[in-house]
């Protein structure tokens, strides 16, 4: 699905990405995880195709990445809904142009528990009903892969649950790809395939983690114990020498 | 946080659908209905203790007339007639002035709001000509255009174009870059991307340019008709000082202000219709909902 190939990023002097190289197959579920700053955004922001000016070799479906695509759906930290639509508006802003029918975005929004609020203004949700109205809106458009950038951070632990079950159940019915970055080792181990470890300066692909458990998952699963601490692990060493 | 689950809490729809429909207990009504009145006390106030004054003969009737003096002028203006010619003659310039203030603030605005290369264009002129102050360009308009009213819609015009144009580039500048990204995201054409994002998300700014504009707007009536002018509330202003009618001057200054209040509150509700979706400080009164 998504072939990434020596990738590299520079913003003046300063290379925010040094050669990654990594793929994530289709339907597969990819998490990103890595010390703050060493290029994580970066790295989802080109795959969208929202930077461009990389090195290295970015493909999507065999295509190369150079401009954003309806087969990608994005869902970042913060939800950015626009404050003056209504829920139902800002769910049905990225396929306006194919004009959705009413019952199609009802649906979207009851299938995020929106439902009763489609003719809502933004500042009447909660964060939650915020970030989960960013997923009806990035999935509209169905999307082969969805990224998400640190989507449930600004979450408390029982609404971060809830809401990474809800990405689980819409997007594995479709088969959609998901790259994740995320702070959070349990998410990243709960929801993926495989943990990638970003490590900075260079940065590049330090440890990768194949989470091989069938879904749905239990959080108390012992076998997540041994895995934490390889991801762990190679996060601490990762630390050290900057700290020094 | 039980209401963060998937399904919704009764208590959220509740809050909800009870902001929406704006539901309130009559005693709260009431004590809304008359807090809104709190505006009226200090001009009611000022003008009761003013009319004592003068009846008691504190204050001379040749320098300041009592309200009711001037209240009778304006009635006797308004029955002859001439109160409504002027009324119309001030209303039609400032209307037409700041129009055309608007039509040539907006769309400048927008382009040099939009674009880089327009603004290096255009700005640094504009803000030159902003640098001149504006009853500067009343001989040069007399000179061109005579004492018609075009010189006076044009100096109202002038006066309104500033303020509109500023505000609306800074909205525009202003807007948030994570929404314009998504968009990006969803590959809206420049176009789209300014319909669709950046004009709704500069619509804050852009009224309260449209008002500041209209304040301006009516400065500069004035401006135009002590000047220069045979009817309008300015003409009334010089006409009352040449005769030496006091209640002249002061009744145009209250309908300038009546008429300026009105105007602004025009403005000020279509500003509450259209960014009714808007979350922010709307003042630290604890009843207060918007
Ligand atoms: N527009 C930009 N201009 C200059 N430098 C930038 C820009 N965007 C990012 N950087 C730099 O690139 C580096 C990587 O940033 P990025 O946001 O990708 O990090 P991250 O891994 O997502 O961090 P975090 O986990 O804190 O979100 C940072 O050191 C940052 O300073
Ligand atoms: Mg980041």
């Amino acid at each position: 699905m998504l072939q990434i190939k020596a990738l590299g990023k520079r913003y003046g002097d300063f290379a925010a990405l040094a050669g990654v190289t990594l793929s994530v197959a289709p339907g597969e579920i990819v998490s990103l995880v890595g010390p703050s700053g060493c290029g994580k955004s970066t790295l989802l922001r080109i795959v969208a195709g929202l930077d461009r000016g990389f090195t290295g070799s970015v493909t999507l479906a065999g295509r190369p990445v150079t401009s954003p695509s309806p087969e990608v759906g994005v869902v970042f930290q913060e939800p950015r809904l626009m404050p003056w639509l209504t829920v139902a508006e800002n769910i049905a802003f990225g396929v306006e142009g194919l004009a959705p029918s009413a019952t199609k975005v009802a649906d979207a929004a009851r299938q995020v528990g929106l439902g009763d609020f489609l003719t809502a203004y933004p500042r009447q949700l909660s964060g939650g009903m915020a970030q989960r109205c960013a997923i009806a809106r990035a999935l509209m458009p169905k999307p082969g892969i969805l990224l998400l950038d640190e989507p449930f951070s600004a979450l408390d632990a029982f609404t971060r649950m809830n809401l990474q079950d809800l990405v689980l159940r819409l997007t594995q019915q479709d088969g959609v790809t998901l790259l994740l970055v995320t702070h959070d080792v349990d998410e990243a181990l709960y929801l993926s395939d495989r943990v990638l470890v970003l490590g900075c300066a260079p940065s590049q692909v330090q440890e990768e983690v194949t989470v091989d458990l069938p879904h749905p998952r239990d959080r108390r699963d012992g076998r997540f114990a041994a895995l934490r601490t390889r991801v762990l692990t190679t996060l601490i060493d990762l630390q050290t020498p900057t700290a020094s | 946080m039980s209401d963060e689950r998937i399904t919704v809490g009764a208590r959220e729809r509740a809050a909800l659908i009870g902001e929406a429909d704006g539901e309130r207990r009559p005693a709260t009504q009431l004590w809304k209905r008359l807090s809104r009145l709190d505006a009226w006390a200090l001009p009611v106030a000022a003008l009761a203790v003013w009319e004592v004054l003068s009846r008691l003969g504190l204050i001379s009737p040749f320098l300041m007339p009592a309200p009711s003096t001037i209240l009778g002028t304006l009635s006797d203006l308004a029955a002859s007639g001439t109160l409504m010619q002027h009324l119309q003659a001030s209303l039609v310039r400032v209307t037409i002035g700041f129009l055309l203030g608007t039509l040539l603030a907006l769309p400048l605005a927008t382009l040099v709001g939009l674009s880089r290369p327009v603004e290096r264009l255009l700005d640094p002129t504009i803000q030159a000509l902003r640098s001149i102050p504006s009853l500067a360009w009343v001989p040069l308009l007399l000179l061109w255009m005579g004492i018609d009213e075009a010189p006076k819609l044009t100096l109202i015009a002038i006066g309104a174009f500033f303020p509109i144009y500023m505000n609306a580039v800074a909205g525009i500048r202003g807007v948030d870059r994570k929404l314009v990204e998504i968009g990006q995201v969803y590959r809206f054409s420049p176009l789209k991307l300014a319909r669709r994002i950046i004009i709704p998300a500069a619509l804050p700014s852009l009224l309260t340019g449209l008002r500041l504009g209209l304040g301006m707007s009516w400065l500069y009536l004035v401006a135009a008709e002590l000047i220069a002018a045979t009817r309008g509330i300015g003409y009334m202003l010089s006409d009352g000082r040449e005769t030496s009618r006091p209640d002249i001057v002061l009744g145009a200054i209250l309908l300038l202000a009546a008429l300026g209040k009105l105007s602004d509150g025009l403005l000020k509700w279509l500003e509450g219709r259209l960014l009714r979706w808007r979350d922010s400080f709307t003042g630290g009164d604890a009843n207060a909902s918007d």
